[in-house]
């Protein structure tokens, strides 16, 4: 699978139109977004932190009881930019890139954590593709696997964007669309689609 | 006397002093929350130093009472001091729910900052935070608060050694107001820009002088006198030994009436056609959103706080989009699509057809004191608008500025995305306004409000989310915009 290089990116973010164009949007400073074959991305100021204090254990096959107290698990906060997030050892966040993006009907892309970041223990994403047609700011699943905590800064370039054209066209028809900050899953909407695989319902503890 | 006894007095002071440091505790916990400016903050700080202050102060009359003679006018003179010290307290808990509605998860917090500085370039010399209110109103506190709360510490500076009054206001320095957004709007983007509104009254405060009340009152006063004189001659018993006291209270009542409605009514006026002359048909199209929801022609009284008719400020406003040097509308279709310059237009011709009715006019004739006021009114604001087209005219909306870049913005939302930038390519970019983003945003929500609902007269489902996506993605664009611009200025010192 081909990745797309800086010019082929660049040709994609100017078409004509805007159904057909690659949308990055704000380019606050395009000296520093684009590498030879990826496009930088920044963090966003808005996160989900989990309370696990307040939730003993998260159940998807649990219909009644996890959307309501879903609420006391994760709790959503924002941070001015130029005020710092300190993320502990072993904790995971819920963030977005700080840009918006559009991705047309024949682009896919794959998030990948920058280099420098992983070096400290930060991981950046865990659910890395995007598909074709997606639109919204993209959700980046945090954890700090290093020793020591790291302080985050919103607006630091995090992440960065790898695009592939694919065969054919596809278009993005997930629960995450036009996303403007981090989004926790839904998981009741499933229920019946997957009620099959919740049958008995029985805790195997390991 | 009991409630002298020096026992009791004691127990008052304690509870007095407990309530201010509720009030501490409460800021202090306010503080640890996140806010998206500092003027929250320095609220919550000032508040706190007020309360030092005020705590002190009764330490200080306690200390003062003479408990040998405690039937001493001087005496009585303290305890009716801590009263006052008390009242103020009590009166200050209840300014910490400002502070409290203006938490980051309270606002609609990406505005927050873009507002603010729109705002310090209208009026610099002020500072305005913005919160939260449960009730359903934009409102504005016109009122100086900081210079309220200097009142309030005053007459107690000879008695505290403890505080200056410098260092009480030293984060409060600058008149200060509050603008309050309805908490169930929180994500209407496209209402917010209402605040405007809010802004005109800060502004247009400055036509409403002693000067200015009193030539007005000069000048009805007669006409006003005549009214209740003719109302009296046709009352049975009108030469009964009392008539000229009814006669003159009246006059008194009609006259305040007259003076209230005159000052509110172009108060109200003046600050709508300072927020259509700032916000252009944004502003038109808010206001009759939330003209719907009342009596169009309700007339103005003491139960809704004199406002004019809702029908009467449309056209007020109207009259500004359309005397503007160049047209607004109709939307031409070379700039815009067919389907929004339709809309859009079908809108405008709505509200037209909504001002030619005059029944509000007719409501106000109907009765001799507003008639009365409401002449004066409609002279006055002529005089006004030139003033204020003159004082704003470098922040005057044109429509051929406004409409400039509008069709890509609305073409993005229609499309899913931000209209935070005009993006030609990547090197060139030009982040937009706040006043062309929700523009942008009203021009493309009118261009489907016809299909809420389907011929069947059906609910569209799906609609509710199509407003809210098309709210975030606005909200985010004016986030970005102001981050960019920013952005771009911290580099360019």
């Amino acid at each position: 699978m081909t990745a797309l290089a800086k010019s082929q990116i660049k040709e994609y973010m100017e078409r004509k139109s805007i159904r057909e164009r690659l949308i990055v949007t704000p380019l606050i400073d395009n000296s520093e977004s684009f590498d030879a074959a990826s496009v930088n991305v920044r963090l966003g100021s808005e996160f989900i932190i989990m309370q696990k204090q307040s939730f003993p254990i998260l159940d998807i096959a649990d219909k009644e009881g996890l959307p309501s107290r879903i609420e006391k698990y994760h709790e959503k906060i924002r941070i001015n930019y130029g005020e710092q997030f300190v993320l502990h050892p072993n904790r995971l966040i819920i963030g977005s890139t700080l840009e918006y993006i559009s991705l047309p009907k024949k682009l896919m892309c794959y998030v990948v954590g920058k280099s420098s970041w992983g070096r400290m223990g930060l991981i950046i994403a865990t659910a890395t593709k995007v598909d074709p047609g997606f639109k919204g700011c993209i959700t980046l699943e945090i954890i700090n696997e290093g020793e020591i905590p790291i302080v985050l800064y919103p607006g630091v370039p995090i992440a960065q964007l790898v695009f592939h054209e694919i065969i054919g066209e596809g278009d993005y028809t997930g629960n995450y669309g036009y996303a403007t900050g981090p989004l926790f899953p839904e998981f009741s909407k499933n229920y019946d689609k997957w009620k099959f695989w919740y049958q008995g319902g029985q805790i195997s503890q390991y | 006397m009991p409630h002298r006894s020096r026992e009791l007095v004691e127990v008052y002071a304690l509870e007095i002093i407990s309530r201010s440091q509720a009030i501490q505790e409460k800021c202090k916990r306010l503080l640890s929350q996140d806010f998206t400016s500092q003027t929250p903050k320095s609220l919550a700080k000032t508040l706190i130093s007020i309360c030092l202050y005020l705590e002190a102060a009764v330490k200080s009359i306690f200390k003062s009472i003479n408990w040998e003679n405690v039937s001493d006018k001087e005496n009585e003179a303290s305890l009716l001091k801590l009263q006052g010290v008390d009242f103020r307290i009590c009166e200050l808990g209840a300014h910490v729910r400002y502070v409290d509605g203006a938490t980051t998860q309270k606002l609609p917090w990406s505005i927050i900052k873009p507002i603010e500085k729109y705002i310090q370039s209208l009026i610099p010399e002020k500072t305005i935070m913005l919160r939260v209110q449960w009730k359903h109103n934009y409102s504005v506190i016109t009122t100086d608060i900081c210079e309220l709360y200097n009142d309030y510490l005053y007459e107690y500076k000879d008695i505290v050694e403890e505080y200056s009054l410098e260092k009480v206001f030293k984060d409060f320095n600058k008149p200060f107001h509050i603008i309050s957004f309805p908490s169930l709007e929180r994500k209407n983007i496209l209402l917010h820009c209402l605040f405007s509104h809010e802004i005109g009254h800060l502004i247009s405060n400055k036509y409403f002088n002693n000067d200015r009340r009193d030539k007005f009152v000069n000048k009805i006063w007669k006409r006003i006198n005549d009214i209740v004189l003719s109302t009296f001659s046709m009352v049975p018993g009108q030469k009964s030994l009392f008539a000229p006291v009814h006669i003159q209270t009246k006059i008194t009542q009609e006259l305040t009436r007259a003076k209230n409605a005159w000052e509110r009514g172009l108060e109200e006026l003046l600050s709508d056609i300072i927020g259509v002359l700032l916000f252009g048909p944004a502003m038109l199209f808010s206001t009759l959103e939330m003209a719907i929801q009342d009596d169009m022609d309700r007339p103005p009284d003491l139960t809704n706080n004199f406002y004019p008719p809702w029908r009467l400020r449309l056209r007020e406003m109207l009259k500004v989009i359309q005397n503007s040097s160049q047209e607004f509308f109709p939307l031409q279709k070379n700039i815009f699509t067919v389907k929004t310059a339709d809309s859009v237009n079908k809108r405008f011709e709505a509200i037209k057809n909504i001002v030619q009715d005059e029944s509000d006019r007719e409501k106000i004739q109907n009765d001799p004191i507003l008639k009365v006021a409401y002449k004066e009114v409609g002279e006055n604001i002529v005089e006004a608008q030139k003033y204020y087209q003159e004082q704003l005219k470098d922040l005057i909306i044109k429509p051929s500025i406004l409409y400039k870049r509008m069709s890509h913005f609305i073409d993005r939302i229609d499309n899913g995305i931000p209209p935070n930038a005009d993006e030609n390519s990547i090197d060139d970019r030009e982040p937009a306004t706040i006043v062309e983003i929700i523009n942008a945003a009203w021009f493309h929500k009118i261009s489907w409000e016809d299909d809420i609902f389907n011929k069947n007269g059906c609910f569209d489902e799906n609609i509710c989310k199509k407003r809210d996506i098309m709210n975030r993605l606005t909200l985010k664009a004016i986030e970005y915009a102001n981050l960019e611009k920013e952005y771009r200025d911290y580099y360019s010192k």
